[in-house]
């Protein structure tokens, strides 16, 4: 949550010092350069990208994630139990492997020394928040395959 | 998990066979500053359905046309209408104007399934007047302009919007109807004049150019927010931690999901699959007519099975570039593929408005489908209008189609 505090913050703060203040203050005969805040989109957006990641475990911890309702009912009901406890586990295990690939990215990013765009700081710790949510969603799933009472009931409704 | 198991299959039958070459592809994908919109927009809408925004726009509404037969028809027409150009979700429009117009509608004799098909209908109207989080998932994963999406998008909403009310005012022709009031107007405009102006801010922000659609969704929050805690005074600040809980959760289950999307794109934009697939449907398919009508005809039956946002992940990437070999502009077939993915908001199995309507109406699903038939019968109109007249929404873009 702090992370989209942050974001609505910086692009807020950006647009109003760029769009309002600035102009306002020159108008008053102030010479005040530039007043957006530098880099903000791009710390709005890896704030995002942070708060999204992080964000897959809160989703998978509260049954709020994305289902494709395709192949619903194809199981008989009497099955779900069970076959709901396999796709736990074997979702967990997926996530897992996601999530050690995610690792291998982020390392070879930090061994080329990537940079962020605009702020010329290491990318890497940014990245990391990937293998790490990966790996927070698995770790719940395997949660739900062991105890299944824990397991969130999915949400009526998805837009 | 579906999403991510296909990208890794694509990689390593087609791509590299390199793993972390998927992570890096959503990295790439999600690195984008325009992405920013869609929790901006969804913070935006969630302040001002939380706050009064809503019941005051009806008031306006229900002011300016109770005079005309079927007047509270027509302002709930009008009321999704002004809502969807805040909220960007048919959900929230039909919730917000829904709760409070159906029981009047209700009482005043309009008739039952017509009331509940016009708010579920109205509802769907969130998606395709701009703001709108699909145009802005669209604008994405084709690489397409969002300000230019958004303005395509207001002359297909002011169709619907006609539409609906013309049809509205059919039906209930012989319901009594109500003198026009200016006094009850100008009451209803003072009280919600602060709202009407948000769509104003948003849209006239992006249409002069003063405001990117991710700057402008970020004015709008700080907008809704003053707007809600300081002078509607119905919202307290604490509130907003809640509204924030919502967009965490959202970007947590979404924007991974996008992430995966963008990165099945970037392998068959590589491997020049788009390109292979206009080079095989020109074979087959002579006549951009005959090409809009079997892609609405797919996405009509897609809208049926899926949602929005899922259709438009999985198949704008590869309808957008035949629909440009077609000659058709990538920004008027977005928005008719928005109009189109629309009506699977109305049709079962999984038509969202439908599900949501039976639990928050308490009304039974078939029931429901039925109320919904004249309405998606007016939108699919609607949609070939589009469809043969793309200039209903270049108009405002500047362009033809």
């Amino acid at each position: 949550m702090a992370a989209y505090v942050l974001i609505s913050f910086m692009l807020v703060s950006d647009v109003m010092g760029r769009e309002f203040a600035g102009p306002l203050l020159r108008l008053l005969g102030f010479d005040v350069g530039a007043t957006g805040i530098y880099g903000s989109q791009k710390i709005a957006l890896y704030a995002m990208i942070v708060g999204s990641f992080l964000g897959l475990g809160i989703a998978t911890a509260t049954g709020a994630h994305l289902l494709p309702r395709i192949a619903f009912g194809w199981v008989p009901a009497s099955w779900g139990p069970k076959v709901d406890r396999l796709a736990d586990a074997v979702t967990g295990t997926i996530l897992c492997t996601v999530a050690w690939y995610a690792w291998v990215f982020v390392e070879s990013s930090r061994e080329a020394g990537t940079v962020m765009a605009t702020f010329e700081a290491p990318v890497w710790p940014i990245q990391a928040v990937i293998p790490l949510g990966f790996l927070s969603a698995a770790l719940r799933y395997f949660i739900f395959a062991l105890w299944p009472a824990t397991r969130p009931r999915p949400p009526e409704f998805q837009e | 998990m579906t999403a991510l198991l296909l990208v890794a299959l694509v990689h390593t039958f087609w791509g590299a066979g390199r793993l972390e070459y998927v992570v890096e592809d959503m990295w790439v994908a999600l690195d984008k500053d325009v992405i920013l919109a869609i929790p901006m927009f969804v913070l935006c809408g969630g302040v001002m359905t939380k706050g009064a925004t809503a019941r005051r726009l009806i008031d306006i509404a229900a002011a300016a046309t109770q005079h005309l037969p079927g007047g509270l028809a027509v302002a709930c027409v009008m009321s999704c209408g002004i809502f969807a150009a805040i909220s960007g979700s048919s959900i929230v429009t039909m919730l917000a104007v829904g709760s409070v117009m159906l029981p009047a509608l209700m009482n005043n004799g309009y008739p039952g399934r017509f009331s509940l098909g016009l708010v579920m209908a109205g509802g769907t109207l969130g998606i395709v007047i701009p703001p709108s989080v699909p145009l802005i998932i669209y604008g994405l994963v084709t690489e397409t302009s969002i300000t230019d999406l958004f303005i395509a998008g207001i002359g297909p909403g002011i169709l619907l919007l006609t539409v609906f009310a013309g049809y509205s005012m059919w039906v209930n022709r012989h319901l009594p109807t109500k003198p026009f009031s200016m006094a009850q107007l100008l009451q209803a405009l003072r009280r919600g004049v602060w709202a009407l102006m948000m769509p104003v801010i948003l849209l006239g922000g992006i249409y002069t150019g003063w405001f990117s659609a991710t700057e402008a969704a970020a004015v709008g929050l700080l907008y809704a927010l003053l707007v809600e805690i300081f002078i509607h005074r119905e919202m307290r600040l604490p509130e907003f931690g809640s509204v924030m809980l919502e967009a965490a959760k959202l970007g947590g289950t979404f924007f991974p999901l996008l992430a995966a999307a963008m990165s099945l794109n970037l392998v068959l934009t590589e491997h020049r699959v788009p390109e292979a697939m206009v080079q095989w449907a020109q074979q087959y398919i002579h006549s951009p007519l005959a090409f809009m009508l079997i892609v609405n005809a797919l996405l009509l039956a897609v809208g049926c099975l899926v949602t929005t946002g899922e259709a438009i992940l999985i198949l704008a990437p590869l309808l957008a570039p035949l629909a440009v070999a077609y000659g058709y502009d990538p920004v008027a077939f977005g928005v008719i593929m928005i109009v189109n993915l629309e009506i699977g908001f109305l049709t079962p199995p999984v038509g969202l408005n439908l599900m949501v309507a039976m639990s928050a109406f308490k009304q039974k699903f078939g029931d429901l489908v039925v109320a919904a038939v004249p309405w998606i019968l007016l939108m699919l109109a609607c949609l070939a209008l589009v469809s043969w007249q793309p200039w209903i929404a270049m108009y405002l873009v500047g362009g033809g189609a």
